[in-house]
């Protein structure tokens, strides 16, 4: 199982998203596709270039797994705010600020009885505003085709073994609400802070294909 | 439409590649994806248009920006011709770049508009309570929509009331409907299951009024 805190699988990170002299290579036949269409779009006017910047940046900076951590920390933190973001996660999110497009979430709570996992079949729907732009394996078509099909066996391949006697849930992002998992607060955890608890929540165990492991 | 892109339960994928990252064209694929987002009515109805074996021989970031390079060459936004000039500037001068133009209204508007979440609306009155059996219409819907085939003729019951929503592909208000959460058990799925012998489990999934009828 991944435990690591990696949670950008995009690779940039630097202030311009194309390459700096300093790192010229060959320009992949993507990029110039992308590239020449962007240059088309603004030359006639259709994009401006301060848009298109303003929107990356939202998407891979602003967005991202950090701020469903910070959430998962403290509705196990502050029992109150759990009800709240259970009952009404827009309203609870917003209160900590995290909200943006594909923000309609609803909330699914990992108990001893229920393990839930989120796919989304036709897409790759996704809850952006607080996990970031998806990765890559969810974007996938094995994941899209099985985790409605045989989630335990897709659950085996993150390493993740759920007791035979907790039923899964899978939840199919069809429409225009996305789905993030309340994980289980491991235990040992009882005397740590929210700022400590928000580092042991990695994002798998928020799309439910992980699970917070106890701290070493 | 019913398109390569709707593959709950299909087999043949092989294991989830749990550690893949993006491919080195990432690094504009996002931005793709941005222009994308920015400059077409709606993605996703584009991209279940693609060719399927082309939707299936590409990738994710893609899939994207093929798709919007063929609508917005259909629909007169760009031409083939001034995309072809671009590539081959891109191809030949390594230090080229595309122009740089910034909006004279700012882009404030833009950002307020992506950070505000997008919330259903109240009911219209849809036809349907929570803790109702209902079963999902046999249907071979043209144009875009939200029903997977592998749910079609299945009962399962009303979870929640999630209030109405635009039709999927439409942009007008009007246009709204109620949506369900809707429960199926896994063995009325698949039926009882023998390949692996997974316990039964549950798929929740949000449907438009009009998949769905009484039992």
């Amino acid at each position: 199982m991944s435990h690591d805190h990696d949670y950008d699988d995009s690779g940039d990170h630097g202030h311009s998203h194309y390459d700096s002299p300093a790192s010229r290579r060959a320009r992949s036949s993507f990029e110039v596709r992308a590239m020449a269409l962007e240059a088309a779009l603004v030359e006639n006017g259709v994009l401006t270039t301060d848009a298109i910047d303003a929107f990356v940046d939202i998407m891979e900076h602003r967005f991202g797994p950090h701020h469903g951590a910070r959430a998962v920390a403290k509705a196990w933190s502050d029992p109150g705010f759990k009800q709240r973001l259970l009952a009404d996660a827009n309203a609870a999110l917003t209160d900590l600020g995290i909200g943006g497009t594909e923000g309609n979430v609803r909330v699914v709570e990992n108990t001893d009885d229920i393990h839930n996992m989120v796919v989304c079949t036709l897409c790759s729907c996704y809850p952006w505003p607080l996990l970031g732009l998806p990765p890559t394996w969810y974007k996938d078509y094995a994941y899209r085709s099985r985790a409605v099909l045989e989630p335990r066996s897709v659950l085996k391949e993150f390493g993740v073994e759920i007791d035979p006697d907790v039923r899964i849930a899978v939840w199919d992002s069809s429409a225009e609400v996305r789905y993030f998992v309340l994980p289980q607060r491991p235990s040992g955890t009882e005397h740590m802070s929210e700022d400590e608890l928000a580092v042991l929540v990695d994002r798998n165990s928020m799309i439910g294909t992980g699970v917070v492991p106890a701290p070493a | 439409m019913d398109g390569i892109h709707d593959m709950g339960g299909m087999h043949g994928f092989g294991a989830v590649n749990v550690d893949a990252v993006e491919s080195s064209h990432s690094l504009l694929g996002t931005r793709a994806q941005v222009m994308a987002m920015l400059s077409l009515d709606g993605v996703r109805p584009v991209l279940e248009e693609q060719d399927p074996a082309a939707y299936l021989q590409s990738h994710y970031h893609e899939r994207w920006l093929t798709c919007t390079e063929d609508r917005l060459v259909d629909t007169g936004t760009v031409s083939d011709q001034q995309l072809e000039r671009w590539r081959e500037i891109f191809e030949h001068d390594a230090t080229a770049m595309p122009p740089k133009t910034v909006a004279e209204q700012g882009v404030e508007g833009l950002i307020a508009h992506l950070t505000t979440t997008p919330l259903l609306h109240d009911s219209v009155g849809g036809p349907f309570s929570a803790g109702e059996r209902v079963r999902v219409r046999r249907m071979a819907p043209i144009g875009h929509h939200r029903c997977p085939r592998y749910i079609r003729g299945v009962v399962g019951v009303i979870e929640r009331e999630l209030g109405s929503d635009v039709l999927p592909g439409r942009l007008q208000d009007s246009e709204r409907e109620d949506v369900f959460t809707v429960r199926f058990d896994s063995v009325d799925l698949w039926g009882e299951r023998t390949s692996d012998g997974e316990p039964a489990y549950d798929v929740f999934i949000d449907l438009y009024e009009r998949y769905l009828e009484p039992v």
